[in-house]
């Protein structure tokens, strides 16, 4: 896998389908899980996932490169994630199921995606914190990225990413505490 | 939950419709275009010729009126210097063109009816209308109205108004109050009696049932 680029390129300039083929199979789960931590439902993040990738078939943005591939088609997703919050504000409904932990949609994307037990475990600690708090660490300790990238996705100043994400962490310290886990980074 | 495949397709789908309805809309919206070109330039022509103010009452009563006294007039006189001006210079030298005779007229003091699409006797001088650039001349004193001054305007009260031109001494601006339409006489050499006498004309032939 490139970091998308070029297959963004092959697509938007060649006309190549494959290219976009390739983007949604490099990209697809991460992008949902993503969004799964804005929306706070997988149906919802998936949907909002297809979303983005329409968008770049028929609006064709032009990608600059200033970030990393990755970072540009997440802060596309959530643009439309935020906008769907907006929309549904007053209509968001989660399903029981949802409600109390994870649904089988969502435990499948994880597995397949994270695939350390470990950072599942995690994972699933940092659904019960803020939306805010989700965001960031996911983009830091599950896509790897750094402060600037996350801002950037996020839509914030770099410090406020970090004061973001040290507040996140302390509050999955406990989170995980309460469910007996105990976890360092490494 | 969609299978990766599934998903594949379904944005392949979505950005085929899209595009589709794309051409659709954008095919629609050339041939609304090309149906309202020739609307607009109607439009636009009508526009144009409102705002010229070639539907209003006053271009009925007098543009209209002048050009047909020309045309009437001009084939008149043109008529009558064939006949006339040939024989006369037939004896003193080799007879000069036809063409010519109107030049030699109009400079021997007689009236070339072919230039009064508006004209007037101010102070027992004759003002031709002619055509200069919009602007070129500025109303300033008032001389009178349609009434006061013999010539084509006659009649037409207060509807035209007459004015000495800031610019020139020589020249007079006709201002026609109903749409604020201006036309521009200049003193011509030829005499206030012949032109007199031309305007005898004009009014015979009116009683005599033509129409100007």
């Amino acid at each position: 896998m490139d970091n998308g680029a070029s297959s963004y390129r092959r697509f938007r300039d060649d006309g190549d389908k494959k290219g976009l083929d390739d983007i949604i199979n490099d990209y697809c789960d991460g992008l949902m899980l993503y969004l799964t931590s804005i929306v706070g439902n997988i149906r919802t993040a998936e949907e909002l996932a297809e979303d983005t990738f329409v968008l770049l078939g028929i609006k064709k943005p032009k990608f600059n490169g200033k970030s990393s591939f990755r970072t540009w088609l997440y802060a596309i997703g959530r643009n439309l994630a935020i906008d769907w919050l907006r929309k549904n504000s007053r209509h968001v409904s989660i399903p029981i199921e949802d409600a109390y932990g994870l649904t089988d949609d969502e435990e499948t994307v994880e597995a397949a995606y994270i695939r350390k037990e470990e950072k599942i475990a995690v994972h699933r600690a940092m659904r019960k914190l803020k939306a805010e708090y989700q965001q960031v660490l996911w983009l830091v300790y599950f896509e790897d990225m750094s402060n600037k990238d996350a801002a950037k996705v996020m839509k914030k100043s770099v410090r406020s990413v970090e004061a973001l994400l040290y507040r996140a962490r302390k509050s999955l310290k406990v989170q995980l505490e309460k469910e007996g886990i105990s976890y360092e980074k490494t | 939950m969609k299978k990766r495949e599934e998903m594949i397709r379904d944005v392949h789908r979505r950005i085929d419709e899209y595009e589709a309805e794309h051409r659709t809309k954008s095919r629609r919206l050339t041939k609304t275009a090309f149906a309202a070109v020739p609307v607009c330039a109607a439009a636009a022509v009508g526009i144009g010729l409102w705002k010229s103010g070639a539907f209003s009452p006053a271009a009925d009563k007098f543009s209209g009126a002048s050009v047909e006294t020309t045309a009437e007039v001009t084939e008149t006189i043109t008529a009558e210097i064939q006949t006339a001006v040939p024989t006369e210079k037939a004896v003193v030298t080799e007879a000069p063109a036809v063409t010519e005779a109107p030049t030699e007229e109009k400079s021997s003091g007689h009236l070339n009816m072919g230039d009064m699409s508006g004209a007037v006797i101010y102070n027992e001088t004759v003002f031709l209308q002619f055509f200069p650039e919009d602007g070129a001349y500025t109303a300033d004193a008032y001389i009178g109205n349609g009434d006061d001054l013999e010539g084509f305007y006659k009649g037409t009260g207060d509807l035209t108004r007459f004015y000495t031109a800031k610019e020139d001494a020589e020249v007079i601006v006709v201002e026609f109050t109903i749409n604020g339409g201006k036309v521009y006489l200049k003193k011509d050499g030829i005499s206030a009696d012949s032109f007199r006498k031309e305007l005898e004309k004009i009014k015979e032939m009116e009683r005599n049932g033509a129409v100007f």
